[in-house]
């Protein structure tokens, strides 16, 4: 076989489409934010970043280093710039003040908190956030 | 009808005798044979934008799945399941990352769903699990921001971190 030079840039923003329509939001997003400036805006796009499943994310107990990495880049860095496009998010329930920290999520239709500790929930449910600086909804 | 065969010519001059039905895989050449109306048995159809290794790899990739039903239509809401890759499939594609891409490519231009899916999926296990760098490394992708935007984006970020 010819030992060809066509990269993965040389491939039509539709055709990288279709690759990351094939990866869940973790891996996408992940692995493909903040790589070169194409990659960037194609992963940031609205039609896939509508809706956030971050179930896989290791939950806050996990505090090894590159756990704590991939933590601070989707909540520092991905969901500040995306966080207008999401509609529908799903998340860990530990993660709940780290996503309201990260944006005001202005679109977003359908929000699930997945093991959701008693305590915060009562919390949530009676409008008294754990932080008296947090005032969204 | 089976037996019956048609020349591809690839962009480099060669020319390969296919069997109608394995190249009709390619939704492009069967337009052409269908709608444009093109003779099976004098024309040769040309196909400028696959080289003669590639379409070689194409045609037997089309050959192995002449047999296969027709891909779903409606891929929107299929599961996102990259483990699906038939073993024969994973050896034919078994190949350095150039050709894959350009087999995507390929796939894309001559519309051949099945080939494009198998690639496309081949390529997201290859970026499943990895880093941003090491990303970089494995697809040779240079970091094309500049040092003023990385402290651009860093600053726009700060006000989250600061909350």
């Amino acid at each position: 076989m010819n030992n060809s030079t066509v990269s993965i840039l040389d491939l039509p923003d539709e055709v990288l489409l279709n690759i990351f329509k094939t990866l869940n939001n973790m891996d996408l997003l992940y692995s493909l934010f903040g790589i070169n400036k194409r990659l960037d805006n194609m992963v940031c796009d609205i039609n896939l970043t509508r809706s956030i499943n971050l179930m896989m994310l290791p939950s806050n107990r996990v505090i090894d280093w590159r756990t704590s990495t991939i933590r601070d880049r989707i909540f520092m860095q991905l969901l500040p710039r995306i966080h207008n496009n999401v509609e529908c998010l799903t998340v860990q329930g530990c993660f709940f003040l780290r996503v309201l920290l990260a944006g005001n999520y202005l679109n977003l239709r359908k929000l699930t908190l997945i093991n959701l500790e008693f305590t915060m929930a009562c919390h949530i449910f009676n409008g008294k956030l754990p932080y008296g600086s947090m005032s969204k909804k | 009808m089976a037996g019956h065969k048609i020349k591809l010519q690839s962009s480099d001059g060669d020319t390969f005798d296919v069997e109608v039905e394995i190249a009709k895989q390619s939704a492009t050449i069967k337009t052409m044979l269908e709608d444009l109306g093109m003779d099976e048995e004098e024309d040769v159809i040309p196909l400028p934008n696959v080289n003669s290794a590639i379409l070689k790899k194409v045609i037997q990739w089309a050959t192995h799945h002449k047999d296969d039903p027709p891909p779903p239509e409606d891929d929107e809401n299929r599961e996102k399941n990259t483990n699906d890759i038939s073993s024969w499939d994973q050896d034919f594609l078994k190949v350095d990352q150039g050709t894959l891409f350009e087999l995507i490519l390929a796939a894309n231009y001559l519309d051949i769903k099945g080939l494009l899916d198998v690639t496309c999926k081949t390529v997201a296990n290859m970026i499943k699990g990895k880093t941003p760098e090491e990303i970089r490394r494995t697809f040779n992708i240079k970091n094309d921001f500049t040092p003023q935007e990385e402290e651009q984006i860093k600053k726009e970020n700060e006000w989250c971190e600061e909350k």
